[in-house]
């Protein structure tokens, strides 16, 4: 995607260095003087009229089709060596980034100004996040709040660039807030089945077994894997109470209610 | 008593929620704000996001002679960029004098290889890379890399001088890193190696404080990093080097620092089966630099330098750091390099295409762990390496 993405859509563009570079080849020239907004300054802002400029918007276009190409290309290439599992993770992660870009940044600039189209692009993000939802095990609850960001996305006026201070925006922005929020508390991929892995581990080790060092490793691995998870203030708790008991050696029936305890609410 | 309360802070740390870690594995795995920030903290967090991945053109102010127009284009991800010299470079080249200390006489302390239309860049960058052979103990053989490095003239002629390649670092967990107090960093010095481990390691003592950033901590603050980067990087002034103005303002440069300060550490995901191991990177030595550790953080650093020997030396001093001493990165989050960067390259200037090839480079103070790296059966090698991947 790096080698792509400066060449498709850098913003902003350099109108001085647009017009300084007219006619240059477009390989030798800078990201900010190609791609999508520098297309769009010489179709809107200052269109193109002499044969020399209209040559080099008509270069600057092939370039971008020929980078979009490379860029579907590569994406495919991806999509075929990259597991299912990751796929996933980075879909969710992905849609997150998206809702978040919208309240936090794209609905409060425009992102296409010369064309004056910024509201189908945003219309197209929310689509967009709609089919990545749709592929992923989500509550229902984020479908609805993504249909309701659809809903307002379509709401919104249009041009955009001229509507800033409409409540249509404001409550678009809302609406792109709520999913991102409900999003980001329904994660994909789960560490918690890491954890429930370092418990198993213990259970064999230390009830099993009796080893004290190796129960001790796989409960310092169970707090890493319970770091930054909803559950882990309260597993702790329960957790450093199972390495007091196995500090001091405690035979099964201490150690056991807490570790059920752990595992009933790592489930 | 200092020292009895340094002693203690790992576990009374330990003992807290990691409060900095977040759980994600994907390719945007070194964005996100630590956990836990208020509304307001949060929002200035994004506004720090924006100016990070600021794109710079000739109207703002850029250049007219840089590396790159903005941060994000060089710490990709908020992670490492990679040996790359193009229409924009991700890495960049110190230079000096042949005597490796003093400023180039033409390109002073950085090359910058980029230049607006209109002006001509202050040379292009010729790399190439030589391939170097070994074999394990075990007879297993490997094949290194290593750059070698030209910088030509707007002619195309070989400039003389003293040359280092170094790649973006990564920028998250920065803002922990600063926060460790330097007594905590001094407690873990031994420049005479009185214990007699063969490690030792010493702080960089800068003018401004303890050097803790950059490849050979030459740096001290995240806001001081922060300002040279727009300086050397992308020939932008800030209120701290103002140069009769500046492009970049404060509220920026301020938004920036606190983005910086801010950035969560991806959470480790190791499984049981990776506890081997762990107890192999102790048991090899690697953790006597790559310290699990400080001051109650896993950053695997003790943020010290540390003579590498001479193949990672090159030639260039550079704050504190002789050309061959480095600061011991930080190993948190090293194994979704790959996951952030489509790629991995390790070391400072890129020229290690596996941690395992990044182990076989180590020598000087690391030479004996590396010898023990070498001297495991290949599957507690492969052991190793997972945890690494891990982390």
């Amino acid at each position: 995607m790096g080698e792509f993405d400066p060449y498709l859509d850098t913003w902003p563009v350099s109108p001085e260095d647009l017009k300084r570079t007219l006619g240059s080849p477009v390989e030798n020239l800078p990201p900010e003087a190609r791609g999508f907004h520098a297309l769009e300054y010489l179709l809107f802002q200052e269109p193109a009229r002499s044969p020399e400029a209209a040559r080099h918007l008509f270069h600057l276009a092939q370039d971008l089709a020929e980078k979009t190409r490379g860029l579907g290309e590569a994406y495919r290439g991806y999509l075929r060596e990259t597991p299912e599992e990751d796929l996933k993770m980075e879909l969710y992660a992905a849609s997150l980034e998206l809702a978040e870009e919208l309240f936090a940044e794209k609905l409060q600039n425009p992102e296409s100004p010369y064309a004056k189209f910024s509201v189908h692009d945003y219309r197209a993000n929310a689509s967009g996040l709609l089919k990545a939802l749709d592929l992923l095990p989500l509550p229902g609850r984020v479908w609805a709040l993504a249909l309701d960001l659809q809903g307002a996305m379509a709401a919104l006026p249009s041009p955009l660039e001229t509507a800033w201070d409409r409540p249509e925006v404001a409550l678009a922005i809302a609406r792109a807030k709520d999913l991102y929020e409900t999003l980001a508390q329904a994660p994909v991929g789960s560490p918690l089945a890491r954890a429930l892995l370092w418990l198993r581990t213990f259970r064999e080790e230390y009830l099993g077994e009796g080893e004290v060092d190796e129960g001790l490793f796989a409960l310092e691995g169970l707090r890493a894997a319970l770091a930054g998870t909803p559950q882990e203030a309260e597993a702790l708790r329960l957790l450093e109470a199972l390495e007091a008991k196995v500090q001091a050696q405690a035979p099964t029936p201490e150690a056991e209610p807490l570790l059920k305890a752990l595992e009933e609410l790592l489930r | 008593m200092r020292r009895l309360l340094l002693g203690l802070l790992p576990l009374l740390l330990g003992a807290l929620p990691a409060r900095y870690l977040v759980q994600d594995a994907s390719s945007r795995a070194f964005g996100h704000p630590l956990p836990g920030l208020s509304p307001e903290a949060l929002e200035a967090f994004r506004l720090g996001d924006q100016a990070f991945n600021r794109v710079f053109v000739r109207e703002d102010g850029l250049g007219p002679r840089f590396v790159h127009q903005s941060c994000a284009g060089c710490h990709v991800g908020d992670g490492r960029g990679r040996p790359l010299f193009a229409q924009r470079s991700e890495a960049l080249v110190r230079t000096r004098a042949q005597d490796g200390k003093t400023p180039h006489p033409l390109f002073g302390l950085q090359l910058q290889d980029h230049a607006l239309p209109g002006y001509a860049p202050e040379g292009r960058v010729e790399l190439r890379w030589e391939a170097v052979e070994g074999r394990y103990p075990d007879g297993t053989p490997y094949r290194l890399r290593r750059p070698r490095l030209r910088v030509l003239d707007p002619e195309g002629r070989p400039v003389p001088g003293a040359y280092s390649l170094r790649i973006a670092p990564p920028v998250f967990g920065t803002g922990l890193l600063e926060k460790v107090l330097e007594a905590a960093i001094l407690a873990l010095e031994d420049p005479q190696d009185q214990d007699g481990d063969g490690i030792s390691g010493r702080a960089a003592r800068l003018e401004g404080g303890l050097g803790r950033f950059g490849w050979k901590a030459s740096v001290e603050s995240l806001l001081v990093q922060t300002a040279l980067a727009y300086r050397e990087d992308m020939g932008l002034s800030t209120p701290l080097f103002p140069e009769g103005g500046a492009e970049v303002g404060e509220e920026e440069l301020k938004r920036v620092v606190f983005y910086l300060e801010n950035l969560a550490v991806p959470a480790f995901r190791h499984l049981p089966e990776d506890l081997r191991g762990k107890r192999l990177f102790r048991e090899v030595g690697c953790a006597s630099c790559h310290v699990e550790r400080l001051a109650g953080l896993p950053a695997y650093t003790d943020l010290l330098l540390h003579d590498l020997g001479e193949g990672l030396a090159d030639g260039v001093a550079e704050g504190a750091a002789s050309p061959s001493e480095w600061r011991t990165p930080p190993l948190w989050g090293i194994g979704l390099t790959r996951k952030v960067l489509g790629e991995e390259v390790y070391l400072h200037d890129g020229r290690a295409r596996s941690l395992e090839e990044a182990i076989l480079w180590h020598g000087g103070e690391a030479e004996e762990a590396k010898r023990r790296f070498m001297a495991l059966p290949k599957e507690d090698r492969e052991a190793l390496l997972r945890f690494l991947q891990g982390l």
